[in-house]
């Protein structure tokens, strides 16, 4: 019955009514925007981090996190194979790797190298690796050649066509030794990456390691990244945990997401400023509202309605026009922001040409994410509750005789 | 005209709550607003300052291919009458060149690949300011053999302390290996915890003992006088010196004026952003108090106040609203700004110890630059434009005789 | 981790010891006396190095010549991969042949610090010479028997210019042959970073040496190296032409 007249009380004023409502779809609107844009930033850099280095999910042998050694590599062998295939479903694809320090000779000069192994379809699945490719071929699975990455094949002087030795240490002490032809050359944007690394097939490289069947991480990739830790937990359930680890990428991303955290604290604060204005705004909004009903409350009490339940009627109604509010603002930024999220605003200039410099697309993303509009909603609803309450205060405080004009 | 303003004033007053709550959401809107903004400007230039001071100096000069592949052996043979000129150039404040060379460190428990940087103690500390940054130990300043300045994040990985003794192993310029024992005289700290742990600091007549005949000088770093004039001083030079390669600290790291330019960007947006929301709210509010007065309106225009009168009294109510809110916001801004300026907030107490790692430091000063107040009070005099028409507009299309009888 | 040792390559050509008046108590004379037998001329050995590790334990073969400090010839025996791998030692620069590729590839100085075959010797171990008459400080601390010898036992500690990592030697030398039982090496805090022990003195090509050699760096794990040698010659004439690249690719 309540509700009904608080219903009804708001298309009273039509316009009274909208104005508020616009008010807090403004709100809504902004907050979704904001918030969108610096998740996005967020989302892209973890993204990139988790496709050029981490992948969602790494198994590895159980002492490699803390010394990084062919020696401490993992053995891929059946078990493994079989607790993959037992969670295929909630897999997407792994890659392997297996990766180590290598010195790369040629007549004249000595360099020392990080060696990958690869397998280059399922490299490929991860990112764009091939489409790295300036000069010569992509490896194949089980190619004897190698590629260069630009930055080492300029210092050594060496391009397609040519030889080059690798020397180093391979699994428990033996010496890996080999002569390798430059298949193909692969431009990598980041400096200390270009000048270092060269790409192998992955058994070539077990061979050279004398490292069959082993590797120094395999990626797992979850068809749906939401579910990394649930699937990480089974994984670890099913793995042999005295020689096995298994790694999330927040494990292995900490100290990257430690800064971000801070990032984020950042913006936390601006967005509260946001909200406090917003706040305000509804505030001043209700207020004029309040006085303007003045004299219909005090009728309405003279005549013998309960305070109490005009209070409530009153409530309501800041509940009803936040609520529209709300739903407004969020229906209005979907379309939005789904536009921004497939068309990212281009970047231009010395800004975007910097960007592009380390490997990442010069744009200002946006974020999608439900939850981000559910937050934000949220949010909202509770400042809104808050600043209906002003209005109940008022009404039990209302002196009707001071009212009549 | 001045009635006009008395009765736009008066209006405001006769609503006392709802134009305080307004001002009020102004004066923290703006205030808040302007506060996050400097800090995060001050985080910047703070980052911006301490890249400068500790690391790249305005401007260096190599040889071209060292930048390549840094061996001692690309040296920048020029040195001495690049020296003489730098050191009698009125544009340059300080320089310093350096003697590098990679090499290894090895205590008793670990060895590490180090960047092996000979210096000139006096030069160095007027152009980076190392002796500014010694936690422990000195800077160089006591006697003793092949003294040595290391990094605390380094210090802390290989548990070094002052006077630790530690063995260098590097080429020299036959290529032939040297190993030398050196002593810690002193352990550094700057805010960039990755540098810290490869860095390391000899004297450069020690290390260029060991390297061969003659100095090497493989990096010469400069401050000069006027930042604005940078582009022009490498242009000088390089004119001169044809064969080096000399860049600005903007070549140095492209990312640290990505850094700044995007970080002023945001600023501005952020700024923009508070604004219309606040602007939005005014409107809201003056168009409610337009609405409530229509009966008002409608007798005052029946009664002969023209139509322009009656815009502008509207629009000069909602001026004097957000002027009065702009102004406390900005004094109120200005305030804070002036104290936390001049002690400066700690971050690491939010969690920002992790900043050193990415060279920022933890302490920051907020502030604004000037053209920044300049640009905002162009903004809120736009945004109280743009707020005062809509609800004046509003005003002007009433219809007089519907109005007196709006309820 | 990598640890310094004394003399690797002297101890490949170990030359005469001396029969002598036990009554030398000067620490100095015992330590010079002791490198005097630990630094050789010629030398040919027959060795096994193995390596042990917590998760594993390597085994390689080598036939090593050496002249002096400053020359060494390393060839590799077994394991069948490794083999015919060798090394040529000149002054301080390392040259490693490896014949499955026919090449020969200089030791580049970021190389130095990494081990040796996996083993715990780096590569700057072998080059390295300290002389332990001129680079130290002695001090005679006390006598006491260590592995079944009686020892002197004395502390070095390095002179300033000494690029060593220790800061003291705590080094056991047998009375009876004026060799080394055993070496322990110290941090600057007081804590043991290394320990080798010297074992099996025996009678091999003319001369007693300890035919055992191990390397306990100190960590947390079950890690070590023993060197074994199984043959020595220690009259073999060798000149400074023999350490040549040529040979190198040539030995067998």
């Amino acid at each position: 019955m309540l509700i009904i007249l608080a219903w009804r009380n708001l298309w009273r004023n039509k316009k009274r009514s909208l104005i508020t409502i616009s008010s807090v779809l403004f709100a809504v609107f902004l907050a979704i925007m904001f918030d969108s844009m610096e998740r996005g930033s967020y989302e892209r850099m973890i993204d990139s981090m988790v496709k050029y280095s981490t992948g969602y999910i790494q198994i590895q042998d159980v002492l490699y996190e803390e010394e990084p050694s062919i020696d401490n590599s993992l053995l891929f062998d059946q078990d493994i194979e079989a607790l993959l295939a037992k969670h295929a479903d909630r897999i997407d694809y792994y890659v392997p790797r297996i990766q180590n320090f290598a010195l790369a000779a040629t007549e004249s000069q000595t360099r020392g190298s990080y060696v990958m192994g690869i397998d280059p379809e399922f490299e490929s699945k991860l990112n764009d690796l091939r489409d790295d490719l300036i000069e010569g071929e992509f490896l194949t699975s089980n190619d004897q050649d190698i590629m260069l990455a630009d930055g080492l094949a300029g210092i050594l002087g060496v391009s397609v066509g040519d030889s080059i030795v690798l020397l180093g240490q391979g699994f428990q002490g033996s010496t890996a030794a080999g002569l390798y032809r430059i298949k193909g050359i692969v431009e990598l944007k980041m400096p200390e990456m270009s000048n270092s690394t060269i790409y192998m097939s992955l058994p070539a490289a077990q061979w050279f390691y004398m490292a069959n069947d082993r590797l120094t991480s395999l990626i797992v990739m979850p068809r749906n990244p939401r579910h990394t830790s649930q699937l990480a937990s089974d994984l670890r359930a099913g793995i042999d945990k005295e020689w096995y680890a298994v790694l999330t990428w927040e494990q292995m991303l900490k100290d990257l997401l430690a800064l971000m955290k801070f990032d984020l604290a950042g913006s936390m604060v601006m967005m509260g400023i946001l909200y406090i204005v917003i706040a305000f705004g509804l505030f001043g909004t209700i207020l004029t509202m309040m006085i303007e009903r003045q004299r219909e409350f005090g009728m309405l009490i003279s005549l013998g309605m309960k305070r109490s339940r005009l209070a409530a009627v009153v409530f309501m109604e800041s509940i009803f026009i936040s609520l529209s509010g709300i739903i407004a603002g969020i229906m209005l930024s979907i379309p939005i922001v789904l536009y921004f999220y497939y068309n990212p605003i281009p970047l231009s200039g010395e800004m975007a040409e910097t960007i592009a410099e380390y490997g990442f697309e010069a744009v200002l993303p946006f974020s999608a994410t439900p939850a981000l509009f559910v937050k934000q909603a949220r949010i909202v609803l509770v400042l809104a509750f808050v600043v209906g309450l002003y209005p109940i205060k008022k009404v039990f405080q209302l002196d009707i005789m001071k009212v009549k004009r | 005209m001045k009635t006009l303003l008395k009765i736009s004033w008066r209006n405001i007053w006769r609503n006392p709550k709802r134009s305080l709550v307004m001002i009020f959401a102004i004066i923290i809107g703006l205030w808040a607003g302007i506060f996050v903004s400097s800090l995060m400007f001050g985080l910047l230039q703070a980052r911006f300052e301490t890249s400068i001071e500790q690391q790249f100096s305005h401007i260096q000069i190599h040889h071209p291919e060292f930048i390549k592949d840094r061996q001692l052996k690309y040296g920048i043979a020029q040195w001495e009458s690049l020296s003489r000129e730098l050191a009698s150039d009125p544009m340059v404040k300080a320089f310093s060149g350096r003697t590098m060379a990679n090499g290894m460190l090895a205590t008793a428990t670990l060895t590490r690949g180090v960047n092996i940087i000979g210096v000139d103690p006096e030069s160095e500390a007027l152009t980076i300011r190392l002796d500014g940054n010694i936690i422990e130990g000195t800077y160089f300043e006591e006697g003793g053999r092949n003294p040595i300045l290391v990094g605390r994040a380094l210090a802390e990985k290989t548990k070094l302390q002052e006077r630790s003794r530690l063995v260098l192993t590097f080429q020299n310029l036959d290529g032939e290996l040297i190993s030398a024992s050196f002593r810690v005289a002193g352990i550094f700290q700057t805010a960039n915890n990755m540098l810290d742990e490869m860095n390391v600091y000899v004297l450069q007549s020690d290390l260029n003992g060991y390297v061969g005949q003659e100095m090497v000088i493989n990096e010469i770093a400069l401050l000069a006088n006027d930042t604005d004039r940078l582009n022009e001083i490498r242009d000088t030079y390089l004119a001169s010196y044809p064969g080096l390669t000399i860049r600005t600290w903007a070549e140095l790291s492209p990312e640290l004026s990505y850094i700044q330019e995007l970080g002023q960007t945001m600023l501005l947006v952020i700024l923009i952003i508070i604004l219309f929301a606040l602007a939005f709210g005014l409107v809201n509010t003056m168009l409610m108090s337009v609405y409530e007065r229509i009966p008002e309106l409608g007798m005052l225009m029946a009664v002969g106040m023209n139509r322009r009168r009656i815009f502008g009294m509207i629009m000069f109510e909602t001026a004097f609203l957000t002027f009065l809110g702009a102004f406390g916001g900005m004094i109120l801004g200005v305030i804070s700004n002036m104290i936390t300026g001049r002690t400066g907030l700690d971050l690491a107490v939010v969690g920002g110890e992790s900043l050193k790692d990415f060279g920022y430091p933890t302490i920051v000063y907020p502030n604004l630059g000037p053209e920044f107040y300049i640009m905002l009070t162009g903004l809120v005099i736009i945004m109280v434009f743009i707020t005062a028409i809509f609800p004046a507009v509003k005003a002007l299309r009433l219809k007089p005789a519907e109005a007196v009888r709006k309820e | 981790m990598q640890t310094s040792f004394l003399r690797f390559v002297l101890f490949l050509s170990a030359t005469f010891f001396f029969f002598f008046d036990a009554m030398a108590q000067d620490p100095r004379e015992i330590i010079r006396r002791v490198e005097d037998n630990m630094r050789g001329d010629a030398s040919y050995t027959e060795m096994t190095m193995t390596t042990v590790r917590p998760r594993f334990t390597r085994e390689v073969s080598m036939k090593s010549w050496s002249l002096g400090e400053d020359y060494a010839l390393i060839l590799v025996t077994a394991p069948a991969r490794d083999q015919g791998t060798a090394f040529l030692k000149r002054g301080r620069e390392i040259w490693n042949f490896v014949p499955s590729i026919d090449r020969t590839v200089k030791m580049p100085p970021s190389m130095m610090a990494q081990s040796w075959m996996g083993s715990d010797f780096s590569n700057d171990d072998l080059v390295r010479g300290n002389s332990t008459v001129d680079d130290y400080t002695h001090r005679l601390l006390r006598s006491e028997t260590m592995n079944g010898h009686d020892c002197w036992v004395l502390e070095l500690k390095p002179k300033p210019d000494t690029p060593v990592v220790y800061d003291k030697v705590i080094y056991w030398v047998s009375k009876q042959y004026y060799l080394p039982v055993k070496v322990e090496n110290y941090d600057e805090f007081g804590d043991l970073a290394s320990t080798i022990n010297f074992r099996e003195i025996k009678r091999m090509g003319g001369r007693d040496f300890p035919t055992v050699m191990e390397v306990i760096p100190v960590t947390r794990g079950e890690q070590r190296t023993i060197l074994t040698t199984t043959k020595a010659d220690f009259g073999i004439k060798l000149t400074q032409g023999f350490f040549t690249l040529q040979n190198l690719t040539n030995i067998r």
